[in-house]
């Protein structure tokens, strides 16, 4: 369970953010930390995501930004802020601020209010996992890298790379959506449905991921159907692991430059 | 000259005379084998990841027409294999991809694997061995 383990700690990085949308410029006021993440490094962020002019843009701009060194460390440094900064109690019961409809539009503020338990779920989690994972796990989430660096890391199942990547879509679109309410700027709807789907499903998939693991003190909170079996994940990828390096070793063998996989040939169909 | 590849780049090169627009899947570290699957314009019914034209995915992956890549037109080039990199898959299409490519090793197929590896490793010895005694 290596993997899953630090792929635990990571996942301590990324949603914090998630109460973002819920607060307002007041609110920094006695946080120096807090206004120095909206001041600095939201702004970033933001920048990229608010200038879109399309969904197709939107895309293509959150997906290059995760790929990027700068996008990682201006994230890192939010972590940072954030680990070392008293964390607000938090109610399960929390309403949206109007301030989300005002600036993300009715409908994304629909869209989060009907997702308002994974939301709030999620910062449980968060909230837990801060207080009882190990110290090494914790350290992981302040590694300074792209924030997609786990999509092509090998030792992770990829039904657990898709969540982290619903969850980094998530952290990713709520920093920039609170970075819009903070600064009054108002969004057209469509960017704000955009980023409520990626925020919600984004808690929800982070929620389901802590939920199962084994001992985890939030697994209350999800229904048992949507547990997921991450112990046969890790098993059924280690044994697809083994056969790819079979695949390599007989490639190697076959002597040739180009071959298929398995040694299969082609149906010569292909344009 | 190659600039070193990763998982995630697409990549343009020949196979079989045509030109292909490929995802690298994988580099292995120790012979540096390159794992590709390239995408076709044939539409099949198999599993496969179909990008549309135009999409973000096209647009990232440089594809000008809708493309289908399917499991069995994944490829294993050598290191020093010709080619162009000419985009990064997006992050959600890789996933996709591997997914195509790590279904492939069921039980079975990777039982299959490893008696063939077994028997070929042997075949090898036995030959290094008689090239040895004629010597």
């Amino acid at each position: 369970m290596d993997a899953l383990l630090m792929f635990f700690g990571m996942s301590t990085e990324v949603p914090t953010v998630w109460a973002f949308p819920a607060l307002q410029r007041e609110d920094l006021d006695d946080n120096p930390q807090l206004q120095q993440v909206f001041d600095k490094v939201l702004p970033l962020l933001a920048e990229r995501l608010v200038g879109v002019a399309s969904p197709d843009e939107f895309e293509i701009a959150l997906d290059t930004m995760l790929g990027e060194q700068l996008i990682g460390d201006a994230y890192g440094l939010m972590v940072d802020l954030g680990l070392s900064a008293e964390r607000p109690a938090i109610d399960l019961h929390a309403e949206l601020r109007p301030e989300v409809a005002q600036f993300l539009g009715e409908q994304a503020a629909a869209h989060l209010k009907a997702h308002r338990r994974d939301l709030t779920g999620a910062l449980v989690a968060v909230d837990s996992l801060l207080q009882t994972a190990p110290k090494e796990a914790l350290e992981q989430a302040r590694v300074r890298r792209p924030l997609d660096w786990f999509v092509v890391d090998e030792n992770i199942p990829i039904p657990v790379r898709r969540l982290a990547l619903a969850w980094t879509y998530g952290a990713v679109c709520a920093a920039v959506g609170g970075h819009c309410i903070v600064n009054r700027h108002r969004v057209p709807d469509w960017l704000g449905v955009l980023l409520a789907h990626h925020i919600a499903t984004g808690a929800r998939q982070y929620l389901r991921y802590c939920a199962s693991l084994e001992g985890s003190p939030v697994r209350g909170l999800v229904p048992p159907e949507d547990l997921l079996p991450l112990a046969d994940f890790e098993q059924q990828h280690g044994h697809a692991m083994w056969g790819l390096r079979l695949s390599v070793l007989l490639h190697q063998q076959s002597g040739r430059s180009v071959s298929r996989l398995f040694g299969e040939s082609s149906d010569g169909d292909d344009e | 000259m190659n600039r070193a590849l990763g998982p995630r780049d697409a990549i343009r090169f020949h196979h079989e005379n045509k030109p292909r627009t490929g995802v690298v899947l994988s580099v292995d570290v120790e012979s540096g084998a390159i794992i590709v699957v390239y995408g076709t314009r044939t539409a099949k019914e198999r599993p496969c990841l179909f990008v549309p034209h135009p999409s973000p995915t096209a647009t990232m992956l440089d594809l000008n027409q809708p493309t289908y890549f399917y499991a069995e037109n994944i490829v294993y080039l050598q290191r020093d294999a010709t080619f162009k990199v000419v985009g990064r898959s997006p992050p959600g299409a890789f996933c996709s991809l591997q997914e195509l490519w790590i279904l492939r090793f069921t039980p079975n197929a990777v039982r299959d694997l490893a008696t063939r590896v077994a028997t070929e490793e042997i075949a090898t010895a036995i030959a290094a061995a008689k090239a040895n005694s004629s010597a």
